[in-house]
């Protein structure tokens, strides 16, 4: 279920003083079952990209297809569409409202108009999948959660739509280390049991890099490149130019490069460069040499 | 919901955008009082071309002013009506079974509905070149006398500029909470009206979560940074009346003054020449 996204331009507070070009002749085409992640300095167009992905804000010039689903056309089959593409907010945990965590979770199954019995498996499914604990966390107060389980009711409240495409906004913003390891292996699971498409705004080009299969950039409104994130981080220079960075990883293997070391393939995780340093230097043995 | 711009404030770099707020302050209020003051045709005529010019003055588009119109066009209309069928005279220019229209009701109708219409872009214009935050200062600075009675000024200006900054972040995140929900299939605008009303409670409920936490961060900033530890705060932006203020107080004094002129001395009697002039020949 592809989205193909040719020529979109959208302009915010068009004919006011405050008109503002968010996004300018983008084209992209987002594959099945990819992970992808996208990335561009803070005022890109990354949020009004993907909210264009399930009719948030409506295709205003362009052409814009989810699945079989012409977003471009005058009339969109909004209930269908938001069950197909879910949308996980930065910060999703302020929208949480409801007296208690099931009552949250079922409240998108709800609106999809599904019987009962049918909501009360999913929400049960969604929590799980979210690894929270359903039969410790459906009657408490969405409120009184800790931070981190506060993220995981509020994605198990799209999770239970089951979207067959998951759109995450910035999903590990203002959390600790581990509270972001965590919230990116839970999107990497939910990819492999429940979404088999994800797409993810990040900021960080450590987490892009151990995760993305495709990583797109953005930079003023447009696509500027689409690359496996192999490829992309070994054009440090242009990446810096758009006040982006590399991963650590991709620094180093960059900076011995420099320095006339040069190892054939890039390095995407630190666990990685350093098995291909130790093969590069000692021939994996770990001995020096001159 | 995009495309509000709170306070309607619209940026160019005119004379009248840069004229001290309170010098505007002024202007309006006795403005607002002035036209109902206007009496004959002819000053309604002058108060227009006043406004026009004032408009042309400001650069912003005559369009945006009307467009502030458009939101109690509703209002107007109702005072038209209600003055046509409910003044009654002597003269009936028009009439259908009960209903009928006397030329002191349209007089009166034409009048009230251009009076309300007068009052609104005038008052726009206000809102239109000064920005909300100018206003408080403004407000503040003109209410400063009253402190001698201990009305408090200082605290009252801070409430109302913190809530003036504030409205837009709300809006803003009023925006993201319902953009979230409708992701989760809400829908805002339709069945009937206890269904809507509903369907706003899981927008509502994060709003006034969010809205005490900002509150609540916002008295701790101000506790640590001392609010209320001087009794004299100093400005950061200090106003000054400058000749063009002066300039500008002093032409609205006489425009005042022909509306009053007209009303009291000459009763109307522009209007009595202007007929004249029209009718007799
Ligand atoms: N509701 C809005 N009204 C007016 N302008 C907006 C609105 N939302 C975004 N913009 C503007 O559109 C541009 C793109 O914004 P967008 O939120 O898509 O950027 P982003 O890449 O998501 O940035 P960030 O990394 O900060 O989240 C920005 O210049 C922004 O100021
Ligand atoms: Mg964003």
């Amino acid at each position: 279920m592809p989205i193909v996204i040719k020529d979109l331009t959208y302009t915010y507070m068009r004919k006011t003083p405050y008109e503002k070009k968010a996004l300018d002749r983008l084209t992209l085409t987002v594959n099945d079952g990819e992970f992808l992640c996208i990335i561009g300095a803070t005022g890109s167009g990354k949020s009004t990209l993907i909210q264009h992905m399930n009719a948030l804000i409506r295709v205003e010039s362009g052409e814009m297809t989810v699945d079989d689903m012409v977003l471009h056309a005058k009339r969109v089959d909004l209930r269908r569409l938001r069950g197909k593409v879910g949308m996980v907010f930065q910060y999703p945990e302020y929208q949480l409202f409801e007296e208690t965590v099931a009552k949250d979770v079922a409240f998108g199954p709800k609106n999809m108009g599904l019987p009962q019995e049918e909501i009360a498996v999913r929400v049960r499914e969604a929590i799980r999948l979210c690894g929270l604990d359903y039969d410790e966390i459906k009657d408490r107060s969405p409120f009184e959660l800790s931070g981190g389980q506060k993220r995981r009711a509020a994605i198990a409240g799209v999770v239970a739509m089951r979207p067959e495409i998951l759109i995450l906004d910035e999903p590990t913003a203002g959390l600790d280390p581990e509270g972001r390891r965590d919230i990116l292996e839970l999107a990497r699971s939910l990819q492999r049991e429940a979404s088999p498409t994800v797409i993810m705004v990040s900021h960080n080009m450590d987490e892009v890099a151990r995760h993305a299969d495709r990583v797109a950039v953005l930079a003023d409104g447009g696509i500027k490149t689409v690359l496996p994130p192999r490829e992309l981080f070994k054009q440090e220079a242009m990446l810096e130019e758009l006040g982006l960075g590399v991963p650590v990883s991709a620094k180093l293997w960059n900076l011995l490069k420099a320095a006339g070391a040069e190892m054939p393939l890039l390095p995407l995780v630190p666990e990685e460069f350093a098995a291909m340093f130790a093969d590069y230097a000692g021939g994996g043995k770990g001995e020096r040499r001159e | 919901m995009n495309n509000i711009s709170f306070g309607q404030y619209y940026p160019s770099n005119s004379f009248i955008h840069r004229l001290d707020p309170r010098v505007k302050l002024i202007c309006a209020v006795i403005y607002v009082a002035a036209i109902f003051f206007v009496d004959s045709y002819f000053v309604y005529a002058a108060v227009l071309l006043f406004g026009i010019t004032v408009i042309a003055l400001s650069r912003v588009p005559i369009g945006t002013v009307l467009k502030t119109v458009k939101s109690v066009l509703f209002l107007i209309l109702l005072t038209f009506a209600l003055n046509l069928f409910l003044v009654s005279g002597d003269k009936v220019l028009w009439s259908w079974k009960f209903i009928k229209i006397t030329a002191t009701g349209l007089d009166y109708a034409v009048r009230m509905a251009f009076r309300l219409f007068l009052l609104i872009t005038g008052t726009s214009l206000l809102t239109l070149t000064t920005t909300p935050m100018e206003l408080t200062d403004g407000l503040e600075s003109l209410m400063t006398p009253l402190k001698a009675v201990r009305f408090p000024v200082r605290d009252i200006a801070l409430i109302m500029s913190i809530a003036l900054r504030f409205i837009p972040t709300l809006m803003e995140e009023t925006t993201k909470i319902m953009n979230a929900q409708k992701a989760r299939g809400a829908s805002f605008d339709t069945g009937n009206l206890l269904k809507r009303v509903k369907a706003l409670l899981p927008v509502l409920i994060p709003l006034f979560v969010s809205a005490f936490r900002r509150a609540e961060e916002l008295a701790l900033a101000m506790d640590s940074r001392c609010y209320d530890a001087t009794p004299n705060r100093t400005r950061r932006r200090q106003f000054k009346i400058n000749m063009v203020d002066i300039a500008v107080l002093l032409i609205f004094a006489a425009f005042i003054t022909l509306i009053i002129l007209d009303k009291y001395l000459w009763g109307g009697a522009m209007d009595g020449i202007i007929y004249g002039l029209i009718f007799k020949k």
